[in-house]
């Protein structure tokens, strides 16, 4: 009996120790800090609690049962924020059975388990954005999420993040119109041309107004156009030649709502329009030869767009491309320094600007106290193509360590 | 001609090995029996069963045996309750390689599966042989709201001794493959709307116009109508536990090979899980899975899902499981009495108990031995399986 009683106490207390051992507070000792929202800190410290970074700067004290990481004389610097990445979901991306669908939610089928959220954790994203994909003129509502947990609830950090609206010809690509046979799917459908994209879009507009006027409130996909047309929801275009970039911006001014510019591949010859607009722009992938959309809309590529866009005043983010995810988005920030983006605003397209344009820079996006302790170690100057990175922390534990060999 | 004397002749050599004995009427008979796994109250050793017209009458261990009662004498052999399989499309199809689905229109609670069943069906003598006495029928995973599962024995004389449920539930699928390129939905997130809105649409269905489907779907939010979902991986059993949480459904999970990531989840609903057939699965690691989920205290039972695997499959499956840590109670209960309670039919089948309808199998050794075979098997009280020494 006594025995009994000897290890029953003792395996009650077990599970307590277990939570002793792992200490509260984590400290990360590195010889350069970058902060993106201040200046580089040299030989600083970071302390973790919570997840959250509690305190950032030299010369703090590290409590004496903090679990200390010591990065040595690496880097350290905000985790990647991807505002466009690929959605960890099975399948389409878009019910394709309508052209208009507002009221889709892709975080309803996030997928916690692909394997595409592990590579790209070891690439550096701790945060990303995911939209529903470019086959439907109004595609629906995109979310950001961070790639940790196991439900939807645990992985979404900020749901309804934009309305994804599809301008670019993807949404016409695929859909047919009877002439000799009898139509017998879904995809006999409009829209067919540029202007019938962008004729649907007036239409639905038009509708959200005369809804927002009525007194019945029973439509779901009107109620979500009308929360974007009140600044509620920021409208997401996807768009990729100059003369859609300027219906969008026109369209952005007659209905009034907020505006983001989507891939935007031909954003370098609008930059001044964009600029005084004060429309944030988010770049597609830069490897991108749309074969089949090349001849029309990925012919005049510039490899400075980037450049050109940011020196015109435009808030840009850089991404690794959801719908091909070309290159990793270090390496697309690296690339767009190559080509004449400055070093720091490159650094920052891949950070806080994203952060800021998708509504979480009070949570992602810089090294800051109270901020979520994202954290990336690299072997070097992030953006030199021989860095690596060495190890990730996402809200506080470490998700991703370097090893040889190791298979992604 | 000449082939239909040689099928005939290959027909009655084939017969002895299925010899059934099926009566007119449930005979009376006691069973002495070298063990009795009772399933809810534990094993006798050296026991007897008797049945009177298809009913368990007596379990004890020295009886006493009415005369004109045909005693079987089995005193070195095991008996257990029919095994129960929770999930299969047995007899939907005319072949082994048919469709079960009616992939015309993506919602059809309407449909009844039972109007489909054969009791003829390709498999019935086999499943039969491994000791399968009863099933769940349902349509398969390309609907996302498929149709209305049904509970069946495999023999009977009379409707009402071989159908337990008419209808049991409806079929509900998150898989991928209810997706489809031509027919709504074409993504994860749109057949998630889909079931919503309608669902939805039945919570606001009044009487006034008639209509099957809702009427179908109405008892389903209304009135507790069980739901079987069949979800396989993490995000499709996650989508699952937000509809019941959304709509307050009575449901099952089908499937859940991924379940045991958030077991703890789905005990804290009480959603009990028809684990997919362990046949299918080649990696240690996924056969755990199940032995993990039910540790952490979800109820499981096992599935064929013929014809993904044989019906004369299941035992193999709970056996499987032992293999990779399930303790044995647990997995003969997984065949039995869990199944039965999950069916909603524990009243009647499920463990041998007075009053129970007389649904045993006898096998020559410990039932969660692969080297154990099925020696007899009962239902109602007929005889319609013994194994021929050869």
């Amino acid at each position: 009996m006594k025995a009994c009683v000897i290890l029953l106490s003792f395996l009650l207390l077990m599970p307590a120790s277990a939570e002793e051992g792992q200490p509260e507070i984590t400290a990360v000792k590195a010889g350069k800090i970058l902060t993106i929202s201040g200046a580089p800190i040299a030989d600083g410290i970071i302390l973790i609690k919570d997840g959250k970074i509690t305190d950032i700067g030299t010369g703090i004290e590290i409590p004496e049962n903090a679990f200390v990481i010591d990065a040595g004389q690496k880097i350290v610097m905000p985790g990647l924020v991807d505002a466009s990445a690929v959605p960890p979901v099975r399948g389409d991306l878009n019910e394709q059975s309508e052209e208009i669908t507002p009221t889709f939610r892709i975080s309803t089928a996030l997928d916690s388990q692909s394997k595409a959220l592990k590579r790209m954790v070891q690439t550096g994203i701790t945060t990303l954005y995911v939209s529903p994909g470019l086959r439907n003129v109004i595609a629906g509502l995109g979310a950001v999420i961070k790639p940790t947990g196991k439900t939807p609830e645990e992985m979404i950090i900020k749901e309804d993040a934009a309305l994804m609206v599809v301008m670019s010809m993807d949404s016409a690509y695929g859909n047919r119109i009877p002439r000799s046979q009898p139509p017998y799917n879904f995809y006999y459908r409009r829209p067919t041309t540029r202007m019938a994209i962008i004729w649907m879009l007036r239409k639905n507009f038009f509708d959200t107004q005369e809804y927002a006027k009525s007194n019945e409130k029973d439509d779901p996909d009107l109620e979500i156009l009308a929360s974007a047309l009140d600044d509620k929801i920021p409208v997401r275009l996807n768009v990729r030649r100059a003369i859609n970039i300027r219906t969008a911006l026109k369209l952005a001014e007659e209905y009034d709502f907020q505006l983001i510019l989507d891939e935007c591949t031909e954003g370098y010859k609008v930059a001044k329009e964009i600029a005084e607009k004060k429309i944030p722009v988010i770049l597609g992938p830069f490897y991108y030869y749309p074969r089949n959309l090349g001849q029309y809309e990925g012919r005049d590529i510039n490899w400075n767009n980037a450049g050109i866009l940011t020196k015109a005043g435009v808030k840009v983010a850089l991404t690794s491309g959801a719908q091909t995810q070309s290159i990793d988005l270090l390496t697309a920030a690296a690339f767009a320094v190559r080509h004449g983006m400055p070093q720091d605003e490159a650094l920052k397209a891949v950070t806080i600007t994203p952060a800021e344009i998708l509504g979480v820079v009070d949570k992602v996006g810089t090294l800051e106290k109270g901020k979520d302790a994202d954290i990336l170690i690299l072997s070097g100057d992030p953006l030199k193509v021989t860095t690596r990175i060495e190890q990730v922390i996402l809200n506080g534990k470490t998700v991703y360590k370097a090893e040889r060999g190791r298979k992604l | 001609m000449k082939k239909t004397i040689l099928l005939s002749v290959l027909i009655l050599v084939s017969l002895p090995c299925y010899m059934v004995r099926a009566a007119d009427a449930p005979q009376n008979l006691a069973i002495r029996a070298g063990r009795i796994w009772t399933v809810t109250d534990g094993v006798i050793e050296d026991g007897v069963i008797i049945i009177k017209n298809g009913k368990i009458q007596t379990v004890r261990k020295k009886p006493d045996i009415p005369a004109e009662i045909e005693v079987l004498d089995f005193s070195d052999k095991d008996v257990i309750p029919g095994l129960i399989d929770a999930h299969c499309h047995l007899g939907l199809s005319l072949d082994i390689f048919g469709e079960i689905d009616e992939t015309v229109s993506a919602v059809t609670p309407d449909m009844q599966i039972i109007d489909a069943f054969s009791p003829l069906a390709d498999g019935v003598k086999r499943a039969l042989s491994s000791g399968v006495t009863t099933v769940l029928l349902a349509p398969g995973n390309k609907n996302p709201i498929a149709g209305q599962t049904a509970v069946v024995k495999l023999y009977g004389q009379k409707a009402k001794d071989r159908v337990l449920k008419r209808t049991a539930g409806v079929k509900f699928s998150l898989r991928d493959e209810a997706l489809m390129s031509d027919r709504r939905p074409t993504s994860r997130s749109g057949l998630l709307a889909l079931i919503r809105e309608e669902l939805g649409n039945a919570k606001a269905y009044q009487d006034d116009k008639p209509d099957l489907r809702m009427k179908v779907l109405k008892s389903v939010v209304d009135a507790n109508f069980p739901v079987y979902i069949s979800a396989y991986t993490v995000d499709e059993i996650t989508s699952a536990l937000t509809l019941v949480d959304e709509y307050d459904l009575n449901a099952v999970l089908v499937g859940a090979e991924q379940g045991d990531e958030i077991a703890g989840l789905i005990a804290e609903r009480n959603i009990p899980v028809i684990y997919s057939p362990l046949l299918l699965f080649s990696r240690d690691k996924d056969l755990k899975r199940v032995v993990r989920l039910a540790e952490n205290g979800v109820k499981v039972a096992f599935s064929s899902s013929a014809p993904e695997t044989a019906l004369s499959d299941l035992r193999t499956s709970s056996i499987t499981a032992v293999k990779y840590g399930l303790d044995k109670e647990t997995a003969l209960k997984s065949l039995t009495i869990n199944a039965a309670e999950i069916l909603g039919v524990s009243k009647r089948i499920g463990s041998i108990r007075r009053g129970k309808d007389a649904d045993l199998v006898i096998l020559n050794g410990d039932p969660l031995q692969p080297t154990s075979t099925v020696e007899m098997v009962i239902i109602n009280g007929n005889i319609v399986y013994q194994r021929q020494k050869i």
